[in-house]
């Protein structure tokens, strides 16, 4: 049943239909206020179960008799059963579009086998030549793939049918899988390493120190990619002149000044950071998080291209503006993006990039 | 006792405005108006007992020291520049 239960679509189209009354037999009727409660009003209670299994049984006869008389007509072999399926589909159907009042009656009076009549009628158009049970059993035998005249070889075994059906119906689950599955083949793991700058004493311990091993990323915070695992860790960041002080470069970049982009091996300022070599000694450690994404080889080829000529073609550094990126300014959280990496955030404001990356599974190293 | 993600999201906002001074290149009425409010944001976040030294601001959510509010570069224990506009 549960196909049936779970795919409430399941009369609006023919091969939906199949699908559920594979499921359904007539003896199924008994359960189906209970296993189908949406079909029923939201008060009922099973108080009188004596009754509601008369009336089950009321509907399984009916349904019995359609299929009886569909495999006593000249149509033999599997296809009987195929249309014994989908007769009890049209059962089915018919019920679960009745009333409770009229699924489960004390009596069932001429006049409400009428009632079935024109549901079933409703479910073949409005055909109104189906006036009894034997016209339905005609209907029923109208092949639902078109007009072909089936002999006894010509035909398959339900479960043939059904493993069919539902051998399709996984294939179409796959679809997306398989796509996904196509478009990661060539495919190669890019890392993107990522951390917030320090915060108390880190500023002035980095931006008072010349040394410009020093890195001064330990502060304002820096973002880096990798296209070995690991091994080296690239980073785009500015060119900045030897006169500059680390302070100077800050303040101007503060103050909307952008410079000459480059991309520098920044694997050593990712392993000291991961060693804690910047940490403040009087507020919070430097969190540092790495997360893996799938690229594409065109991506990798503009990525190594980058890498190779250490700098991005036309793009400049710059602190993030209103419109980030911009077609010639970027930072070290977008930088890479520009090759086509799939990067976690946009804005280039690592504030909102590091928990980006957190979302997206990236891992704590420490 | 202070609450982090309103924290969080205040800091956010000062990074939009100060992004938004930047793309002015901190000209005009709006950019002197950007600059107000961004002092007043942080003037809330301090008298939330937000500490400005341990949990400092990202530079890149920061306007130049000069525009930086005077409370706020004595609680970050930075020095406050001779040009300082005196917010």
């Amino acid at each position: 049943m549960e196909a049936t239960t779970k795919n409430s679509n399941w009369n609006t189209g023919k091969n939906t239909q199949i699908l559920a009354a594979q499921h359904y037999r007539p003896s199924d009727s008994s359960s189906l206020a209970q296993q189908s409660p949406q079909y029923c009003p939201k008060n009922f209670s099973f108080a009188d179960d004596a009754q509601l299994a008369s009336n089950r049984s009321r509907i399984a006869s009916l349904a019995s008799h359609q299929a009886n008389n569909i495999t006593n007509s000249p149509l033999q072999g599997a296809a009987y059963a195929i249309h014994g399926d989908i007769m009890a589909g049209v059962t089915k159907r018919t019920a679960n579009s009745l009333s409770f009042g009229t699924l489960f009656p004390t009596t069932l009076t001429n006049s409400e086998h009428a009632s079935i009549f024109n549901k079933v009628r409703s479910l073949y158009g409005g055909d109104n030549t189906i006036q009894n049970t034997a016209d339905i059993d005609a209907h029923a035998e109208t092949p639902l793939f078109g007009s072909e005249t089936f002999t006894l070889g010509d035909v398959s075994t339900t479960s043939e049918v059904s493993s069919a059906i539902l051998g399709g119906a996984q294939l179409l689950k796959s679809v997306p899988k398989l796509a996904s599955a196509i478009k990661d083949l060539g495919s190669k793991e890019v890392q993107i390493w990522g951390f917030r700058g320090g915060k108390g004493d880190t500023r002035s311990s980095v931006l008072n120190n010349p040394d410009p091993n020093v890195r001064a990323e330990a502060y304002t915070g820096h973002i880096g990619v990798s296209l070995d695992k690991g091994k080296t860790i690239y980073g785009f960041g500015p060119k900045v002149s030897s006169n500059e002080t680390k302070m100077d470069v800050i303040s101007n970049l503060k103050n909307h000044q952008t410079y000459s982009g480059v991309i520098t091996d920044d694997s050593t300022l990712f392993r000291d950071v991961v060693a804690g070599k910047y940490d403040p000694s009087n507020a919070p450690p430097i969190n540092l998080y790495v997360m893996t994404t799938k690229t594409p080889p065109d991506v990798m080829t503009h990525l190594n291209r980058a890498v190779n000529q250490r700098e991005i073609s036309g793009v400049r550094y710059g602190f993030p503006e209103a419109t980030h990126p911009t077609e010639t300014v970027r930072n070290c959280a977008t930088a890479f993006g520009e090759c086509g990496l799939s990067i976690p955030s946009k804005d280039g404001k690592l504030i909102n990039y590091i928990p980006a990356m957190q979302d997206q599974g990236a891992k704590k190293i420490r | 006792m202070l609450n982090h993600k309103a924290v969080l999201n205040i800091q956010r906002a000062l990074g939009d405005l100060s992004g938004e001074w930047r793309s002015l290149k901190g000209l005009g009425e709006r950019s002197e108006e950007i600059v107000h409010q961004y002092n007043q944001l942080l003037n809330i976040l301090l008298d939330w007992g937000w500490d400005a030294y341990i949990d400092g601001l990202d530079p890149d959510c920061m306007l130049p020291d000069r525009l930086m509010g005077r409370r706020y570069l004595i609680a970050a224990k930075d020095s406050i520049p001779p040009d300082h506009a005196g917010y």
